[in-house]
């Protein structure tokens, strides 16, 4: 007992993550039957298959990582990893985009508790991205170094803004790009190269968010291990 | 001199960071709404600045609260002022979350997306207004008191705050209402806090776990940020 204790002992904040997340979405799932014990309708039941989208590139990020410290398999299957990665990532943030369903109120349910709904399922998408997205940047960073891996952080923001874009307005899928490739390349040349005011002005404020709140996440764990050595210091005094 | 604002600099270089981020961040916020009137003529959203305007005044007091709390005769005399008035001003940040309900009134003149990002940016940067000042408060108690009381107050003032967003949605109190007319608003929130309707049980509950949820998963994401820097002893 003693013995597991220690070996999971490096490992508390990361399991803590993977159950606070697995909490929230739990909670989620619960928000959403009392719904539709309240309404006897089955809306928003498509927030459920997006959550769980959502925890598609969770599990191939925590993956990556934990082969990551073996060299030889990070050279032959990381860059196949991070291709499937970068597929499934945007399904994580896409739930932000659902909010937009809260302009078509329900009558059966009063607005206030769908508000909370569509919060619960939202927050839990982007924090399962952000995590996701550390353990990607980590491996990048241990890697290539630290200036490689904020270059990969924001061209993976801007990326995803634009996976959310296909998926919200082209409502195309990450498995697409498995059934009919060359055709949804080809269209996708198509749209790149006559871009709509759209499709601009969304994935730049979508991607700015997204790197924003990042930035500001990894800030804020900085800022925590600022607080240590100068606790520490007091104490001496 | 410079030599001691050099040393200042580079030991809060983070909280610094931080303030810096969250003022680009509610910049930016208002740059959306200024480009929403520009392309609609309307005003509406306006009333967002004002709320994320609130929202800054819990964070400023917690900086200064923490700027103080190095100061032993300062902690016990000023500091509980401070917690009191951050108290009461702390609900403004999270309630920003709750002006998404705006979405469902139709507007005709803005796509319905740009008003998505919008409400996006502002509830976003609102929340995380409250988690930073809700955690350098955090920190001065667990210094002062220890780790329990710490955890004690985090889970009282999440308690307390959404209480506070219910206060501030449905029956519309303002901060300064404590200020102005203290015993009326003693008064009415005892009456809803002895015969609660459901819907303030509900909301209250909801809103609570989900403040601590998401503090908590910052505050182990960050944790996770230090497990991480030092790679494990045996590679797994």
């Amino acid at each position: 007992m003693k013995k597991l204790y220690e070996h999971l002992q490096p490992y508390k904040f990361r399991m803590t993550v993977f159950a606070l997340l697995c909490g929230a979405t739990l909670l989620s799932l619960i928000l959403f039957r009392v719904r539709t014990l309240l309404s006897g309708s089955m809306d928003y039941a498509f927030l459920i298959w997006n959550i769980f989208l959502a925890w598609i590139p969770l599990g191939l990020a925590y993956t990556a990582s934990v082969f990551s410290w073996k060299r030889r398999f990070l050279l032959f299957s990381m860059p196949l990893m991070a291709i499937l990665w970068m597929l499934f990532f945007p399904n994580a943030p896409y739930i932000l985009t659902d909010l937009q369903h809260l302009g078509y109120p329900k009558p059966d349910v009063p607005l206030w508790f769908d508000m909370l709904l569509l919060i619960w399922f939202a927050w839990t998408g982007l924090l399962l991205g952000v995590v996701s997205m550390f353990l990607m940047h980590d491996i990048v960073r241990r890697q290539f170094g630290r200036l490689a891996g904020w270059v990969f952080v924001f061209s993976a923001g801007i990326l995803s803004s634009l996976g959310i874009y296909i998926g919200r307005f082209l409502r195309w899928n990450s498995w697409d790009m498995f059934f009919s490739p060359l055709e949804r390349l080809h269209e996708f040349m198509y749209y790149a190269s006559h871009p709509s005011m759209q499709a601009i002005i969304f994935i730049s404020v979508f991607s700015t968010f997204f790197i924003f709140f990042y930035v500001t996440l990894y800030a804020f764990g900085l800022l925590l291990q600022e607080q240590a050595p100068r606790i520490q210091q007091e104490i001496k005094i | 001199m410079i030599n001691t604002l050099q040393n200042f600099v580079k030991r809060n270089r983070y909280k610094i960071a931080i303030f810096g981020l969250m003022a680009s961040a509610s910049l930016m916020c208002i740059l959306l709404v200024a480009a929403r009137i520009a392309y609609s003529d309307s005003g509406r959203y306006t009333g967002l600045v004002w709320n994320l305007f609130l929202a800054w005044i819990p964070f400023v007091l917690s900086y200064f609260a923490y700027a103080f709390s190095w100061k032993k005769p300062l902690l016990y005399f000023v500091l509980p002022v401070m917690v009191f008035l951050w108290l009461i001003f702390f609900p403004n940040a999270p309630y920003i979350l709750t002006d998404l309900q705006h979405l469902a009134k139709e507007s005709y003149n803005t796509p319905l997306w740009y008003d998505v990002i919008v409400m996006v940016w502002f509830s976003w940067t609102g929340l995380l207004l409250g988690l930073v000042s809700l955690y350098l408060m955090h920190d001065i108690v667990q210094r002062t008191f220890g780790r329990w009381v710490g955890w004690a107050f985090v889970l009282f003032v999440s308690g307390l705050s959404s209480f506070g967003v219910y206060l501030g949605r449905f029956v519309r109190f303002n901060s300064w209402d404590i200020l102005n007319d203290p015993k009326e608003i003693v008064v009415s929130v005892l009456g809803l806090a002895i015969d609660p309707t459901k819907r303030l049980v509900a909301f209250t509950v909801l809103f609570t776990v989900f403040y601590l949820f998401v503090y908590l998963t910052l505050y182990s994401f960050a944790h996770l940020l230090q497990e991480q820097s030092a790679p494990p002893s045996k590679p797994a």
